[in-house]
């Protein structure tokens, strides 16, 4: 493998927010942000805070999952390296799933996840920033079974930790 | 406080009903902070915030209230100052969805909120801690350390009379102005250009302070050659407030590497020990 | 001399103080209100206020932003101001004890969020229920015990402590009461560095020069440097919007993919 140009695929409830896209995009040295969402592509307001709260310098781009596809598996995109950012599973699964082998992601980090969206009852506490239903956690199984595995690490200064071991 | 008879678009009949709306919201929107939680920061009193509002909209105990108030349970978490321009934004959102009774897609009053809470924070916590609050401080201490009332008076007035104009007119605007006008204004930069500027005058504040604030000089004498020498004088001579300066440097260049205050808190104590037994300060110059 | 009325005070300045932390943001938690809160109610006002002065540049760049404390400098400044007053001891005693107890009230204060964290899916509940005079009765509820815990906190520090804080300021021997007045000097870089953190970026590095500039060189005031400061804000953010307004709008999700793909793959 000549090199990997997706450094990251990284879940997040808030996708860019903050100093954490900054403190990644720095970390990784990434020259794109992808946010990759059916639903948000179609949300100027939502593109335009996302586009707002990116980092000054890299480019930031949101595509539905078919047209990020289309990007990330064009030849061109080997010499980038591009930061992915998602907020549903089920999506993670597709882009996954449709990526070419030698278009695999360095490193699959699920950092914060399931307060958002819909209340906690039913969901297991995986971390303090990370709540799954049943459902998502067999994706998640799944996909570690595919050998897609997946780290939880929410800043680079924190240690990483396998998936695998907490759920 | 009259019954529902009144409509769900009672906000702003009238003057006297629109001054109620606004006055409402502003009192109760200040205990935002209040059940701040792990899981869904200010969510709970976000919803408590919009309580009585709701319940007009969509009328007491009905099962439309109370799946309002559920929807607004979801994490929120924005600088306080931003949050009544987002809370207004939703009740004309939450207005709309009652006006056009389904058509109105619902999942877009929480998408909103999500979308907003992280550049508001960006702007306001730039805005309040970054320039308001340097300010107000640069300016009032200095009457503080001679223990006049003028210095947290001046403090105080400085500091809020902004933080509550913004909370009163950001929810004016954002009662009225609707989303389209929050697009125009992050896609036109403006949001970028008001952090940047507030910026700049942060950091001549916080220039101006260290010169200011930060006390340490050497009060190290001896007589060599039948001269007395003074190492501050000498220091003086370099350049006015050199060690200040070079303090503060230090301290930004570490901790910008690794977030450690406490670290450096107790680095300065050791320093300030074993500077004052060698005799290089805290004698009597 | 009796601790209780004194107790009492320091509870009721520490309630006052975490409630206008909160409540509209007031700024209650700045050390230069909380040392002044307290000086009114402990009846040596002057104190206060020179006391809050000399902790608020010592925490001049702790901020709590998102709920999320790193140290509670309200708290530390509540005690370490009752202390110095209660005990008349100098201030660099009220800065070294306002250390230890900030990070007592972080953990203090951690406790409590962990319980109100405990208490938002009964919010729920409640509402599923559709009850909401429970959903309002609970919420009344967690303020109201916010609230009493500070006071409780205040009056036990002051109540059980101050003897024992008594016996320790008397027994500190002259060189280190020194250097701590020398360390009181210097701590306010610590803040300072701690806002700078916050502001940096290499673009604006030479306003911070400026600032410092204008104070150590010419010898102005706080006062003439916002006021500059102010101007030079304004014009960096009129040249900003006029180049904004130069650039042409870049195309936004509306335009044909192949500018996407373009605008993706070139630099």
């Amino acid at each position: 493998m000549i090199s990997t140009m997706i450094k990251m695929l990284r879940i997040d409830d808030r996708l860019i927010h903050g100093q954490v896209a900054v403190v990644w995009s720095k970390n990784l040295n990434v020259s794109r942000i992808i946010v990759i969402s059916d639903s948000i592509s179609k949300n100027e307001i939502q593109k335009s805070a996302l586009k707002m709260a990116a980092p000054e310098n890299i480019k930031t781009f949101i595509q539905p999952v078919d047209e990020a596809l289309k990007l990330l598996n064009d030849p061109r995109a080997a010499k980038l390296s591009i930061l992915v950012v998602m907020n549903d599973p089920k999506e993670v699964r597709r882009v996954l799933e449709g990526l070419k082998p030698d278009a695999k992601p360095e490193t699959l980090d699920l950092a914060n996840y399931g307060r958002i969206v819909g209340d906690l009852e039913g969901k297991h506490k995986i971390t303090d920033t990370v709540y799954l239903t049943d459902d998502e956690i067999r994706i998640f199984k799944d996909l570690s079974s595919e050998n897609f595995k997946f780290i939880y690490q929410p800043l680079p200064s924190d240690t990483a930790k396998a998936l695998d071991d907490l759920i | 406080m009259t019954d529902q008879v009144q409509k769900y678009d009672s906000f702003l009949t009238d003057k006297h009903t629109e001054k109620q709306f606004y006055r409402k919201l502003f009192w109760r929107q200040n205990w935002l902070m209040f059940c701040t939680s792990y899981t869904k920061q200010q969510a709970v009193t976000y919803s408590w915030t919009l309580e009585p509002f709701l319940e007009k909209i969509y009328g007491k105990d009905t099962p439309e209230f109370y799946s309002a108030m559920l929807r607004h349970q979801t994490f929120f978490n924005t600088t306080p100052m931003m949050a009544p321009f987002i809370m207004a934004l939703n009740l004309s959102m939450e207005r709309e969805n009652h006006d056009t009774k389904g058509k109105f897609d619902v999942t877009s009053i929480t998408a909103i909120k999500s979308a907003l809470m992280g550049p508001f924070a960006g702007l306001g916590d730039s805005v309040q801690q970054g320039a308001l609050r340097i300010i107000a401080t640069g300016i009032a201490i200095g009457f503080c350390q001679k223990g006049m009332w003028l210095g947290p008076v001046l403090f105080l007035l400085i500091y809020n009379i902004p933080n509550f104009l913004i909370r009163w007119y950001g929810a004016k605007l954002g009662y009225s102005v609707g989303q389209e006008f929050v697009q125009k204004a992050m896609a036109n930069g403006i949001f970028k250009t008001i952090t940047n500027a507030v910026s700049v005058l942060g950091l001549m504040m916080i220039g101006a302070m260290t010169a200011q604030y930060v006390t340490f000089t050497s009060t190290f004498v001896t007589k060599a050659a039948g001269q007395t020498f003074k190492l501050q004088a000498v220091l003086d001579q370099i350049l006015p407030g050199l060690l200040p300066l070079v303090l503060v440097l230090c301290c930004f260049a570490y901790l910008r590497k690794k977030n450690r205050p406490v670290r450096v808190l107790v680095a300065i104590l050791v320093l300030a020990f074993v500077l004052t037994f060698l005799g290089l300060t805290g004698g009597k110059a | 001399m009796t601790m209780i009325w004194p107790a009492f005070m320091v509870g009721i300045a520490l309630t006052i103080q975490k409630w206008g932390d909160w409540y509209g943001s007031l700024g209650f938690n700045r050390p230069m209100v909380a040392g002044t809160i307290v000086g009114i109610l402990l009846g040596h006002p002057a104190e206060g206020i020179t006391i809050g002065a000399a902790l608020e540049l010592v925490y001049l760049g702790s901020i709590s932003l998102g709920g999320v404390m790193p140290q509670d400098f309200g708290m530390g400044a509540v005690f370490g101001t009752a202390f110095g007053i209660l005990l008349s001891s100098k201030t660099s005693v009220a800065i070294a004890l306002s250390l230890p107890i900030s990070m007592l009230g972080t953990l203090v204060y951690q406790l409590f969020k962990i319980w109100a964290t405990a208490l938002v899916p009964r919010f729920e509940t409640h509402l599923k229920e559709h009850n909401i005079k429970k959903f309002n009765r609970l919420w009344q509820i967690q303020r109201a015990v916010y609230l009493l815990m500070w006071f409780l906190m205040g009056f036990i520090g002051i109540a059980a402590g101050t003897s024992a804080i008594k016996s320790l300021v008397n027994a500190i021997p002259k060189p280190v009461m020194s250097s701590l007045t020398v360390a009181a000097g210097m701590l306010p870089a610590v803040g300072i560095a701690l806002l700078m953190i916050t502001l940096w970026n290499n673009k604006l590095a030479p306003w911070f020069f400026l600032g410092f500039a204008i104070v150590s060189f010419f010898k102005g005031t706080m006062i003439e440097v916002a006021f500059i400061g102010v101007c030079i804000a304004v014009l960096v953010g009129i040249s900003d919007l006029s180049k904004n307004k130069q650039k042409p709008s870049t195309p936004e999700g509306g335009s044909s993919e192949s500018s996407v793909e373009e605008d993706f793959f070139n630099d």
